[in-house]
């Protein structure tokens, strides 16, 4: 299941970022990169791993020792927000297959990871599939692990949740 | 900014008439709730700070939010609540004016607001076991506030909440399993009626000002407070997004259950039942998941098109994996 705000909108989000502190960026850096990060990031079909990389190690050792405040703070957020796309990139394939596997077996139909979604949502809601069906149980703990691994590997519930081995892809 | 400084220069001198200047202005916070300025004064003797606090820009819409009780009501509450024995800071004026729009001036007090710093700095080694009997005693003191204080105020018990949170979840488009896994628990498991209390409905470590020598200073932020269930106040700061990373330590990340309901049984006179706080602690969970969810379409709308507001909708992903471990597994 694919966690929201997509990749799309935290590029465009870390791209509007860039613009608010575009001005201050340029006086303080003799290069150009900022403009062309800008560009990098609203052309999300095109960005490459190498690309995300590459902003990342920029703000951390252009952007984060020339801001304060806030700004300062944002940088930081966009960084999470690169690392969380990256690992996104490596990762999501994989688990939606597995994801999808699942459902499919649970549910008995078959249709979009999404469709899917919403189908198993709704049989919870009517209760036609019971709370403590151990197939239902183990495909809510280990989609909710993959997601968690994408989005914050380093809580403090999923750290607990990998010490007391819970079930993962 | 210098705008802002000349129009509060004579509102401020009405009731502090020693003002000579401005000499700094900060914001503190600020986004979709209403923000708060640091004012630093000067007088002949020195230097004073107070805190101004406002809706957004100084204009009204959020108001209109049925969850926020409306600023001045904000700065009433928290006069009630001084004298209920409630550390809050102390309210000089609350103002409708044509430049600033409505808020309120208060006193500033020193101490640490940011959890994470709570639970890690050095500097509160030692009063950090001290802090979960600090605040039942502080929520009881809350809950003694008499409710009839407040008319036309928001009542929203257990059964409200689900089908409250409901609804903005099934606004979203989408469909998250776990979530709707906990709506059906919640909904078989709905503790019975009692009596509304005058909840703060924001209690949590992160809006108290914590100080070595006072332990708490004061608690802020009574944006959204209400009549309802007590235990929404005693369960909402043991969700563990308020522990920053001290997951052991249930209550805010400093303190243990056990000791903050023992100071609150020994104020109220009213034995804490466990499994209605754990009803509570599993709502406030998929209450602030849902509500991270909301922050994704808070930036959808173009309100607010920080990063900070888009990158939050990914960490309801952390009340997904508690809601696991609390129900599931």
């Amino acid at each position: 299941m694919r966690s929201e705000p997509s990749i799309e909108e935290l590029f465009e989000a870390i791209s509007n970022y860039f613009v608010d502190i575009r001005t201050i960026v340029e006086s303080k850096n003799s290069d150009n990169k900022i403009a062309d990060f800008i560009l990098i990031l609203r052309e999300p079909k095109n960005i490459s791993e190498l690309d995300l990389k590459e902003i990342t190690t920029y703000i951390d050792e252009k952007i984060i020792p020339i801001l304060n405040g806030y700004q300062r703070f944002y940088a930081f957020v966009a960084k999470n927000s690169l690392k969380i796309a990256l690992r996104q990139m490596y990762l999501i394939d994989n688990y939606d297959e597995l994801e999808k596997i699942r459902l499919k077996k649970i549910l008995n139909v078959d249709g979009s990871l999404e469709f899917l979604n919403k189908e198993l949502c709704k049989r919870i809601k009517n209760k036609e599939i019971k709370r403590n069906d151990p197939k239902l149980k183990d495909h809510l703990i280990r989609s909710t692990m993959a997601k968690i691994s994408i989005d914050q590997p380093n809580y403090s519930g999923y750290l607990k949740a990998l010490e007391d081995q819970y079930p993962s892809d | 900014m210098e705008n802002l400084k000349n129009n509060l220069f004579p509102i401020i001198k009405d009731f502090f008439p020693e003002i000579t200047s401005i000499d700094k202005l900060i914001r503190l916070s600020g986004g979709s709730s209403n923000e708060s300025w640091k004012i630093s004064i000067k007088h002949p003797n020195g230097i004073k700070n107070i805190v101004f606090r406002r809706t957004p820009d100084g204009n009204e819409k959020d108001e209109e939010n049925n969850n926020f009780v409306g600023i001045t009501n904000e700065a009433k509450i928290m006069d009630v609540a001084k004298s209920y024995n409630v550390p809050v800071p102390k309210i000089y004026k609350v103002i409708d004016d044509k430049n600033l729009g409505k808020g309120f001036f208060m006193e500033f007090i020193e101490g640490e607001t940011l959890g994470t710093r709570i639970v890690n700095n050095d500097e509160f080694k030692s009063i950090r076991p001290k802090l979960a009997k600090v605040c039942g005693e502080i929520i009881a003191h809350i809950h003694s506030i008499p409710t009839d204080k407040f008319t036309n105020i928001r009542t929203s018990d257990a059964n409200e909440e689900v089908l409250k949170y409901e609804e903005v979840y099934r606004n979203h488009n989408q469909r998250i399993p776990i979530f709707e896994y906990t709506i059906d628990w919640l909904k078989d498991n709905t503790p019975k009626k009692i009596n509304n209390k005058l909840i703060h409905g924001d209690f949590r470590n992160g809006n108290l000002i914590v100080s070595k020598d006072k332990c708490v200073s004061a608690v802020l932020d009574w944006e959204i407070f209400h009549l309802g269930d007590p235990y929404e106040d005693l369960s909402w700061i043991c969700v563990n997004s308020w522990r920053f990373n001290k997951i052991n330590l249930p209550v805010g990340g400093f303190g243990y259950r056990e000791d903050m309901y023992k100071a609150y049984e020994m104020i109220s006179g009213n034995k804490v039942d466990s499994d209605r706080a754990k009803f509570w602690e599993i709502l406030g969970t998929l209450k602030w998941g849902i509500m991270c969810l909301n922050m994704i379409e808070i930036y959808r709308s173009g309100y607010d098109k920080s990063i900070d507001r888009a990158s939050i909708g990914r960490r309801s992903s952390e009340t997904e994996i508690d809601l696991i471990r609390k129900l599931v597994i």
